[in-house]
């Protein structure tokens, strides 16, 4: 029913069933993989060339309709999705020219291709051009309407089969406009030697004014529409406020991004069929829940990943031998509703990936290790380790166990869920998973223990019995503890009590950057000095990694080195903002 | 081998066992013996020596229908076993049977200690005398236990049960366990393709109450190995009808449960974190899901057909422990059923043809005083047919 009503909506928009099988995309009107100069459902069907496109251009005297950015996202080894917005006043089906080059002069272009601008979509265009070589930088930019984009830098990812020594990730969440700077974001922008950003979801917020921000901050950066976002046009909008902010356009530009959305990007809390900040009078929430992600896929760089499921976000990512990427939606696609109590936490009939997720996840594990990767990374959004004040044995057999949960937003929440996953990992005797977390505004590195609190389970000197770890990022804005001085209580307060849990700090906004490696997966903490007002100061936190079979975190003093000679970042923007004609 | 194999061709023939059956009963030998005592379950297999076919053996037939009875539960060597035995012996006469499967607690209280255990007669053999049919058996909980409370700690205990399949000494040809976890074909769909084939599941290792201390049967030893093999043998597995037989419960309205939530009531006793069968649960769905069309499995001592569940797919569920004791139900609404029996020991005929199964379920009275046929139903297969069998 919902495929035949997606059927009926996208031929409106005149796509053909043809282009839909081929693309698998959806009502964000990609444009078909390889370029296809015939604006579809024009009866004209003639020429031959993006000249002639050109040539067809509506006119147009208006201001740079690029005010949104451009940015690349979900990166394979041929595909790269490539985004941009037309802000074009009165216009509709506004044709939009991409170029991809494997130099900044654009001397050495690879593709060419066009994409449609339509009110459908919120007037995105995504495109997703196939290119010749795998682990390969390529620079990109857009035309329309006699103007040219900025110039974006992307990167596909290594062949599956291809050995590769050395990959650079940053790791990022929990970014609140009107909570600060997004400082974190221009320091990623000018990582130049990194292969992608992961951002684990809270992109957006829902909120309106003075619901969740920094009144001070806000007063700066104030979001638009200026109340709490419940329908489609609201979320639009959110997103179009978030994407006018500098610093986060920079980093989309320099980087591919691989996303997942949190609670956040719906509303919050959200699980399944509701949410804790969402009630009747906001309407019904399967149609939010519809337009929080609709407008997800019109403004993010993802790419679709079943053509007949318009919520599943959940996908994998391959980078050489060396890595493969899970990303997971943890929030809405399979989350039973939050409990409250460490019993109804444990009932063995509550999901929080669902069971389609669970077993694709349980195949994908199995597929990277047969395929031989070195390191099984899942990319996800609520913490997996337990979080507890005092972990004591916790065997499923006794429904009392575990201690005292701080947070069933969490695994915690859905301690089958938990056992399901530690346990395939352990049964599998699967070495080399790493997990890595947002949604909680904080730093954290911890062992993955299937029983944390039971001696003969695990070490919490030695980390023995650990079956991986966990990398927790900070947050681009959103605050943890108000001061430094509680942080550190809490923190001394936590780390006792949890003997898997090796470092936390629940002050500093920041972000991770994932050093990969053959021998080791190594996460550099870097916190940001303020958010409060735009910064360029930020130093090494921590370093934790995993080396290869260890399955738990070791400190480390030092960052690790940067790659030598990384891809020139694309250039600034302002040598390219003259219109074409 | 080939020597064990014409015993029992001799064997099925003085038996009521069909010829059609025995030609193209393939796996007979149940492979190879190789490591039959092993600790870690025998690779599974179960040899489908399907190789050359004897001088002036007519070629096999196509099958048209398979017979078969299922026991759960019943070695207990007393009077009620023997009850049941005797009904067995009058359905499978009159309604026909090729064979029995044996769905654990083959044994009571605690198995067998040596492939020369007294047990093997007074549990199986004195009881089924009057039944000349092989028994295809599996593994339960209490044939891998050291004490009669069935805690399934000593699951190398098992190993002397699949000893007794090769061993020359035994009393009849009637035991069939070629591994602790193997597969098993029947009969010939025609196409190259075998009419039945029967997954059996090694349970006990996967959620003893207990945990058993020998590292050859931790998950990662065994429970995932064995999870590994069977799902890429049902999943090559080309047969027309694809039956699956466990001894513990993927779902039950006896006291034992639900997989993923087995022995609610109880496990604050266990020592085994897997006791609950969370894991046993994803590996029946990863295994079996949309594949088998039946479910077979014992360990609660009742009757009962159980509506198929979405996570499994089309497969109809039955539990058949009521072949040596007899338990109530804890929630009769658990899981619904199309039909369920407490309290009442007994078994289930199955006839299977190309497009139907047929299922019978039999209460039989302690006393050896009768049986009666207490339900009865035809349904269409449950996993569609490919066209291409037609």
């Amino acid at each position: 029913m919902k495929r035949r009503d997606f059927i009926i909506k996208s031929s409106a928009t005149g796509l053909s069933l043809g282009l839909l099988s081929a693309c698998g995309g959806g009502g964000s009107a990609e444009a078909p993989a390889l370029p296809d100069i015939n604006p579809p459902g024009n009866g004209n069907g003639s020429s031959g060339s993006i000249d002639s496109i050109r040539d067809r251009m509506p006119a147009y005297s208006g201001p740079d309709p690029f005010q949104h950015g451009i940015a690349s996202g979900d990166p394979l080894a041929y595909q790269v999705i490539l985004w941009t917005r037309i802000t074009a006043e009165g216009l509709d089906e506004i044709p939009v020219i991409v170029a991809v080059a494997r130099d900044t002069e654009f001397n050495d272009i690879v593709y060419e291709g066009v994409g449609y601008a339509r009110s459908q979509s919120d007037y995105t265009v995504k495109i997703d051009p196939l290119l010749p070589s795998p682990g390969t930088t390529y620079y990109y930019r857009f035309e329309t309407l006699g103007h040219y984009s900025a110039i974006g830098r992307t990167r596909t990812t290594p062949a599956p089969s291809e050995s590769v020594d050395h990959l650079r990730l940053a790791v990022m969440s929990c970014s609140n406009y009107p909570y600060g700077y997004f400082n974190a974001y221009r320091k990623v922008a000018f990582r130049a030697d990194l292969d992608a950003v992961l951002h684990l979801g809270d992109y957006i917020y829902e909120y309106g004014p003075g619901e969740y921000d920094d009144a001070a901050v806000a007063a700066d950066r104030p979001v638009d529409p200026p109340h709490e976002i419940v329908t489609l046009d609201d979320y639009r909008r959110r997103y179009a406020c978030y994407r006018q902010d500098g610093d986060l356009q920079e980093c989309h530009r320099q980087h591919p991004f691989i996303c997942v959305w949190d609670d956040h990007e719906i509303t919050n809390d959200a699980w399944m069929n509701g949410a804790e900040n969402h009630n009747d009078g906001e309407g019904d929430y399967g149609e939010r829940k519809r337009a929080a992600v609709r407008a997800y896929f019109e403004w993010m760089p993802i790419r679709r990943v079943a053509p007949d499921n318009e919520v599943r976000i959940y996908r994998h990512f391959e980078f050489g031998q060396l890595m493969s990427l899970m990303m997971l939606d943890t929030r809405i696609i399979g989350r039973d509703k939050q409990v409250s109590t460490s019993g109804e936490a444990r009932d063995p009939d509550r999901q929080l990936l669902g069971a389609p997720q669970q077993r694709w996840l349980f195949d994908q594990l199995d597929h990277s290790h047969s395929r031989g990767a070195r390191w099984h990374l899942i990319g996800q959004q609520v913490m997996i380790a337990p979080l507890t004040l005092g972990t004591l044995p916790d065997s499923p057999n006794w429904s009392l166990g575990g201690g005292a949960q701080l947070n069933f937003d969490q695994w915690d929440g859905y301690e089958t869920s938990r056992r399901a996953l530690l346990g395939r990992i352990e049964a599998k005797g699967l070495d080399n998973t790493v997990v890595l977390t947002g949604d909680i505004h904080s730093s954290w590195a911890m062992d993955l223990s299937i029983d944390p609190g039971n001696l003969s389970v695990y070490n919490p000197f030695t980390g023995e019995g650990s079956l991986a770890v966990e990398f927790v990022t900070p947050a681009v804005t959103s605050p943890a503890a108000p001061t430094k001085g509680l942080s550190d209580l809490a923190a001394l307060a936590l780390v006792p009590l949890n003997p898997h849990l090796k470092w936390v700090d629940l002050f500093h906004r920041g972000y991770i950057v994932l050093d990969i490696t053959p021998e080791h997966c190594k996460a550099d903490w870097f916190h940001l000095e303020t958010v409060s007002e735009p910064s360029n100061q930020e130093t090494f936190a921590r370093a934790y990694a995993t080396t290869d079979g260890a399955n738990r975190v070791k400190r480390l003093d030092t960052p690790s080195a940067p790659k030598q000679n990384p891809p020139l970042l694309a250039p600034a923007q302002q040598a390219v903002t003259e219109s074409a004609v | 081998m080939s020597m064990n194999r014409r015993k029992f061709i001799r064997n099925l023939l003085v038996g009521s066992a069909t010829v059609p059956v025995i030609t193209a009963c393939g796996g007979g030998g149940g492979g190879d013996g190789a490591g039959s005592s092993a600790g870690n379950g025998n690779g599974g297999q179960g040899g489908t020596d399907t190789g050359t076919t004897d001088p002036g053996q007519t070629l096999p037939e196509r099958t048209e229908a398979l017979s078969f009875i299922v026991i759960g539960d019943m070695g207990t060597g007393t009077m009620g076993q023997y009850s049941v035995a005797a009904a067995m012996a009058k359905v499978a006469k009159v309604k026909g049977c090729d064979f029995v499967l044996g769905a654990g607690d083959n044994i009571y209280e605690d198995g067998v200690t040596s492939v020369d255990d007294p047990r093997f007669l007074d549990s199986f053999e004195y009881p089924y005398q009057n039944l000349d049919l092989p028994f295809y058996m599996c593994l339960g909980n209490h044939d891998c236990a050291s004490t009669i409370f069935g805690g399934g700690s000593d699951n190398q205990r098992g190993n002397h049960q699949v000893d007794y399949h090769y061993s020359t000494e035994r009393y009849s040809n009637k035991w069939r366990m070629p591994a602790r976890y193997y597969n098993q074909v029947f009969g010939d769909a025609g196409d190259d393709r075998p009419f039945l084939e029967l997954f059996v599941v090694d349970s006990n290792p996967l959620t003893s109450f207990y945990t058993d201390t020998d590292s050859n049967f931790t998950w990662q030893n065994y429970g995932y190995p064995q999870q590994s093999w069977m799902k890429k043998t049902v999943a090559d597995s080309r047969a027309h009808w694809k039956i699956a037989m466990s001894h513990v419960p993927y779902k039950s309205n006896g006291k034992h449960g639900n997989a993923g939530n087995l022995d609610p009531g109880m496990r604050w006793m266990f020592t085994n974190p897997d006791a609950d069968g969370l894991r046993y649960k994803a590996f029946m769905e990863e295994c079996f899901a949309d594949k088998a069309d039946l479910l077979f499995t014992g360990h609660d001592h009742s009757l009962q057909w159980i509506e198929p569940v979405e996570e499994m797919g089309p497969a109809h569920i039955i539990v058949s422990g009521a072949a040596g004791k007899t338990d109530d139900f804890d929630d009769a609404e658990r899981n619904p059923t199309v039909f369920q029996q407490e309290n009442a020991l007994g078994f289930v005929w199955v006839r299977l043809t190309e497009t139907e199964m047929q299922i019978e379920f039999y209460t039989v009275a302690e006393d050896g005083s009768g049986h009666q046929l207490a339900y009865s139903q035809t349904l269409d297969k449950p996993v569609a047919v490919e066209p291409a069998l037609a």
